[in-house]
């Protein structure tokens, strides 16, 4: 059975799906699951006491360094996949999502998004003819799955990772230069309808850091990135 | 991008003409999306595969927005021309479309060409009237070259833009399998700017004749889209454009004479075709009363279409949350953060 290391977070100050995500990815029938959730409760305010907290936060800590905190022994699962806590699950969607996974051989991917959700890049919306896409482009949020084999390439983000915007340009050149592929699951869509993206966070002080970070690193240019190179039904 | 499905028999005049491009075939390529065709297609497209610089993807069927959403991601030119499986370019359409493009460089310039009918149809007096007084399936009598147009006229089979401007600021929208998807798309787009530029140069024929039947299920159904779009957005513009009040005040009056209002203009379709082309003139006032005729039946076809749409039960505000049940968020319960700390 694949161990599956799920690292998530939640804002414990405002309507969240935490509890429906920590339920259904413990429903998984084909995978030994291990959920660490972050709770994020700005002067501790809110309720931070779903199952599987393993840190609460008081004051702001950027997302991805919250998940290098949870991921330090990510090498130990075959897959660690990180949550956002404002999405909607279908049911099974562990299984079934890792399943088309492993059959198109992605070793970074997520699941599309339902064309109701709040969407910042067309590629994610769901292709209802396909079952999954590869892709250039993977979203840095709200879901992500990570193959161990692309672990090492990805984990840790490093404490300058902050959000993570631009994160996802970096991330093609990262698994194609290894050989390997990323893609899209369609079949399996989650719903992202809670919140808008980046609603809670300095939006200005993001965008200089990612333009930074991309300064930094080989990236894809936006267009190259938006980009299907197969489509299966 | 060509989007097809269960068009076969079509394919290969399409895709001939696109071999005779005068732009040479390294600086274009032809994506085409099969949209679960259970005819035929796959066969052609594969038989072309290595005559042109096609590639192939398939989908389960989804609707033309879904398809052309593939086609969009799939494309690696800056500038996609959208085209439908039946319409056969002219070999200048590429280059026209290009040249166009290099001129209007500003990634919200979008470009329609022009489209005529086929010498074998286009005496026919349904396809006469639907693209000249009636207008139905597209007219061009009021535009001038170069002319700037407005959302409406972002005609699916017939428009090219830029790639970015698509992955940028909107795709089509999938709950639109048939109609308005392209109108609806010109609409978003025109909240970033979107200009269309009217460029006659850029010719494509149409080929495939529309029975009168056709037409009435092609109403109907681009009168369901039409609600969709003016639910979707609640602006004045589009349910004046979609003739949602108009539709929705005519229907309850006339649906009891709904079949007998088609099959008068069926029958007037029919003597039409039997007097065929060669056939004197008809004098204004009969040629008057056939267009009356298409055009109310036309009409109340989409009216049909629109207030069927109405009746339905509100859905969603947006579409395509299948298999997704709405959880239902309540606020916590559980302890306090500051009592765990």
């Amino acid at each position: 059975m694949l161990r599956v290391l799920i690292a998530g977070i939640y804002l414990a100050d405002r309507p969240n799906t935490a509890g429906h995500l920590l339920y259904e990815l413990a429903g998984s029938g084909a995978h030994e699951v291990t959920q660490r959730w972050t709770a994020l409760a700005p002067g501790g305010e809110g309720y931070c006491d779903l199952p599987c907290t393993v840190s609460i936060k008081i004051a702001p800590v950027p997302k991805f360094k919250l998940v290098d905190a949870v991921t330090r022994d990510a090498d130990a699962f075959d897959w660690v996949l990180i949550c956002d806590d404002d999405i909607e699950l279908p049911a099974g969607f562990l299984d079934a999502f890792l399943g088309l996974a492993e059959q198109f051989d992605f070793a970074l991917c997520q699941p599309a998004r339902t064309a109701d959700s709040y969407i910042d890049h067309g590629i994610v919306m769901r292709m209802t003819g396909l079952s999954a896409r590869r892709t250039r482009f993977v979203e840095i949020g709200p879901l992500v799955a990570i193959r161990q084999d692309a672990i090492p390439l990805l984990l840790p983000f490093g404490d300058d990772c902050g959000m993570g915007w631009g994160l996802d340009l970096i991330w093609p050149r990262i698994i194609e230069g290894a050989a390997l592929r990323m893609g899209i699951i369609d079949a399996t869509p989650v719903a992202h309808r809670l919140r808008k993206p980046a609603s809670a966070y300095d939006h200005q002080g993001e965008s200089l850091a990612m333009f930074r970070r991309l300064a930094a690193h080989p990236h894809l240019p936006r267009d190259q990135a938006f980009t299907v190179l197969d489509a299966y039904v | 991008m060509l989007t097809t499905h269960n068009r076969a028999y079509l394919l290969p005049r399409v895709l001939d003409a696109l071999m005779r491009q005068s732009l040479a075939p390294d600086r274009f390529e032809v994506v085409a999306v099969d949209d679960g065709s259970t005819d035929e297609t796959p066969a052609v497209l594969a038989a072309y595969r290595h005559r042109l610089p096609l590639r192939t993807v398939r989908q389960a069927p989804s609707g033309l927005a879904a398809a052309r959403n593939l086609g969009v991601f799939m494309s690696r030119a800056p500038v996609l021309l959208f085209l439908d499986d039946d319409d056969v370019a002219d070999c200048d359409l590429l280059v026209s479309h290009l040249a166009m493009h290099l001129r209007r460089p500003e990634m919200t310039v979008a470009v329609l060409g022009f489209t005529d009918l086929d010498a074998a149809i286009a005496p026919l007096p349904l396809m006469r009237h639907v693209t000249g007084v009636g207008g139905q399936l597209f007219c061009y009598g009021w535009m001038q070259p170069q002319q700037g147009l407005s959302f409406r006229e972002v005609w699916g089979g017939r428009t090219s833009c830029k790639r970015s401007l698509l992955i940028e600021h909107g795709v089509f929208n999938p709950a639109f399998r048939f109609g308005c998807e392209d109108v609806e798309l010109g609409w978003r787009l025109d909240a970033v700017g979107l200009r269309v530029i009217y460029e006659p140069a850029a010719r494509s024929t149409m080929i495939r004749e529309l029975s009168f039947g056709d037409f009435c299920r092609r109403s109907i159904r681009q009168g369901r889209s039409q609600w969709l779009f003016a639910s979707l957005h609640r602006a004045p513009a589009v349910r004046e454009y979609c003739e949602i009040d108009r539709a929705l005040a005519l229907w309850p009056e006339v649906k009891g004479d709904f079949a007998a209002i088609l099959r008068r203009a069926e029958g007037l379709d029919r003597m039409m075709l039997q007097r065929g082309p060669a056939a004197p003139t008809l004098s204004s006032a009969s040629q008057t009363e056939v267009d009356e005729a298409y055009a109310q039946a036309f009409f109340l076809c989409r009216a049909k279409g629109i207030a069927d749409a109405a009746s339905l039960p509100p859905g969603p505000p947006r579409s395509d949350s299948s298999g997704v049940p709405r959880f239902a968020v309540r606020p916590g319960q559980g302890m306090p953060a500051d009592r765990i700390i």
